[in-house]
């Protein structure tokens, strides 16, 4: 796979983390007790295991402009775990319940691991899958991963050069010049289409905050996230490869020149 | 009653089964989580009148007449290990409705070898029909049919 | 909330403070009224009860309804449902399905929520005359919210007349 030749690039990108996941159906007859034989598929380069909350299935649909949540939290009798899977490094890891597969890719903090670009990472997020369903398929009665969504993540943690620099020097969402703000808040959505039909969102917050070190930064995260158009693995890589794009030229957007500058914009 | 067809997996396939008369009956359970309230009345919801959506899913029924020639009372039939609400169809009917009524025994978790299934397209007209069709045999206190 | 974080190592918890929402083109005019009564609790309650049905509800072979069905039916009245939106009655189907129910004197609504992104509407309203409309949703509810909007309409009018 070869990045598209006109995708924004840059030699220092302020990125920080990556996650690519899928949401699918649960074969039948899965219980949480098989993921310990899940483990062992990915055992050989993941070999720590965290236990986590997990997370609620999740879904984009389209209506009312503005969607309430209910803060409800459904719950059966017995709910399955989120394990991670992280590398010995502890640079990657696999996050795995009875709906969900995910992969995450981070920056040490002491930025010795450089990014190894999506090219590099999606096909090790395809090969999880493919074993995963393999897995699945040997062992439930289940053909193909029934994949009802897609999520690419882009995290990226933009160092201002001091406490009093505007933000705006950096995000250029909002054109606040001469404003001096303490703290922003920014989230926005974006309806993505195809055929004049929704299937997606991409959705861009912007925070500022403080990393551990205590220095000022801007927390940029872009996410897409929505239904593949058909439900198995190759659709959904597409979907993902579709999805780096659309975060690339978004982020590229939403920076400023200057921003590119250091970044070292190619 | 002659065994159903089924398919490599043993699973009963959708049939119009032979010994199932026109003059037969079946019964239909109806559970009080189906009712909804409506215009100020309590009525069956029309999910009580669609398939099962599993594969080959039908309507469950119970064979009115099988029940009867063991010499079982159908009444208490279905409403046993639970009360609960039922109505009756004419076979002639649903077969005039292009419904499959065929023969399902069912042998596990909740064994009943009277059960049957019917099958056919459950678009809104017919759910329509089927509740206008629809006579109670065990009826639900309070609640109406339309 | 945007939903659940899936990043497990940046340092920051995403806060929302502020939310810009895609308005459709042809803006429409969605009506809401005054507050209206906070049935979000009882729907809460409703589908708990609904995923955790016994097996053979309904006197045959029953499944509960799943908890990937409730969850994706709650999502669903989320981008559906304004604050003045009547509540809805939500009934189980017997394979993990379920349905979600508006009945008034004028119109009748029902989201049939075969499994995530596969629902079966079916919309009988002075709009769509007495056969009513059917309709197979995937992940677009624009035109349920459209009919739910007239229905409130309608019960206004009536409340008026009254």
């Amino acid at each position: 796979m070869s990045r598209p030749n006109n995708l924004p690039d840059y030699e220092n990108p302020p990125l920080s983390e990556v996650v690519l996941g899928v949401q699918f159906v649960p074969p039948p007859g899965y219980q949480q007790i098989y993921s310990r034989d899940v483990w062992e598929l990915f055992k050989n380069d993941f070999s720590k295991v965290k236990e986590v909350e997990a997370l609620p299935p999740s879904f984009e649909t389209f209506g009312l402009p503005k969607n309430r949540r209910s803060d409800i939290k459904l719950h059966t009798g017995a709910s399955h775990d989120r394990f991670w899977f992280l590398s010995g490094d502890e640079t990657e890891l696999i996050q795995f319940q009875q709906d969900r597969l995910l992969h995450n890719w981070r920056k040490l903090k002491d930025g010795s691991n450089p990014y190894p670009r999506f090219e590099n990472i999606l096909p090790k997020f395809e090969s999880e899958l493919l074993i995963l369903e393999e897995y699945f398929s040997s062992n439930f009665s289940s053909n193909e991963l029934e994949i009802n969504q897609c999520e690419l993540t882009y995290v990226n943690q933009i160092a201002l050069e001091d406490t009093s620099q505007p933000f705006d020097k950096w995000i250029g969402i909002v054109n606040i010049d001469s404003l001096e703000f303490e703290n922003i808040s920014i989230t926005t959505q974006k309806l993505l289409t195809r055929d004049d039909e929704p299937y997606g969102r991409l959705t861009c917050v912007c925070n500022s905050g403080f990393d551990q070190k205590m220095e000022p930064i801007i927390d940029l995260r872009l996410t897409v996230r929505g239904a593949p158009i058909k439900t198995n693995i190759e659709e959904s890589l597409l979907f993902l490869q579709q999805g780096r794009n659309l975060i690339v030229n978004s982020f590229d957007e939403i920076t400023t020149e200057f921003a590119h500058k250091k970044w070292g914009r190619k | 009653m002659k065994p159903p067809p089924r398919d490599d997996a043993n699973q009963v396939i959708p049939h119009d089964h032979p010994d199932i008369n026109n003059e037969h009956e079946v019964i239909r359970r109806i559970s009080s989580e189906q009712v909804v309230e409506k215009k100020g009345k309590n009525v069956i919801s029309s999910i009580a009148y669609k398939a099962s959506t599993g594969k080959n899913g039908g309507m469950s029924v119970d064979l009115k007449q099988l029940i009867e020639i063991d010499g079982v009372d159908p009444k208490i039939w279905v409403t046993t290990p639970r009360w609960i609400g039922s109505v009756i169809f004419k076979v002639s009917d649903l077969r005039e409705m292009n419904f499959m009524v065929g023969y399902d025994p069912i042998l596990a978790p909740n064994p009943n070898e009277y059960h049957g299934e019917v099958w056919g397209d459950f678009k809104k007209s017919n759910q329509k029909k089927l509740k206008s069709l629809a006579i109670w045999f065990v009826p639900i206190n309070n609640v109406d049919l339309v | 909330m945007l939903g659940e974080t899936t990043t497990a190592f940046s340092d920051q918890e995403i806060q929302s403070y502020s939310t810009v929402s895609y308005l459709p083109e042809n803006r429409e005019r969605i009506l809401i009224n005054e507050p209206g009564h906070n049935w979000w609790p009882d729907i809460e309650e409703r589908l708990k009860h609904l995923i955790n049905l016994d097996n053979g509800w309904d006197g045959y072979n029953a499944e509960p309804v799943s908890f990937l069905n409730a969850s994706f039916a709650l999502r669903v009245l989320e981008t559906i449902c304004t604050i003045n939106t009547p509540a809805p009655q939500i009934v189980p189907g017997t394979g993990g399905d379920l349905q979600i129910e508006w009945h008034t004197d004028t119109t009748e609504i029902e989201l049939h929520v075969i499994a995530p992104y596969r629902v079966e509407a079916w919309i009988c309203s002075p709009e769509t005359g007495t056969d009513g409309k059917e309709l197979i949703l995937t992940n677009n509810f624009i035109e349920v919210v459209r009919a739910l909007s007239k229905m409130m309409e309608h019960l206004i009018d009536e409340a008026a007349a009254a």
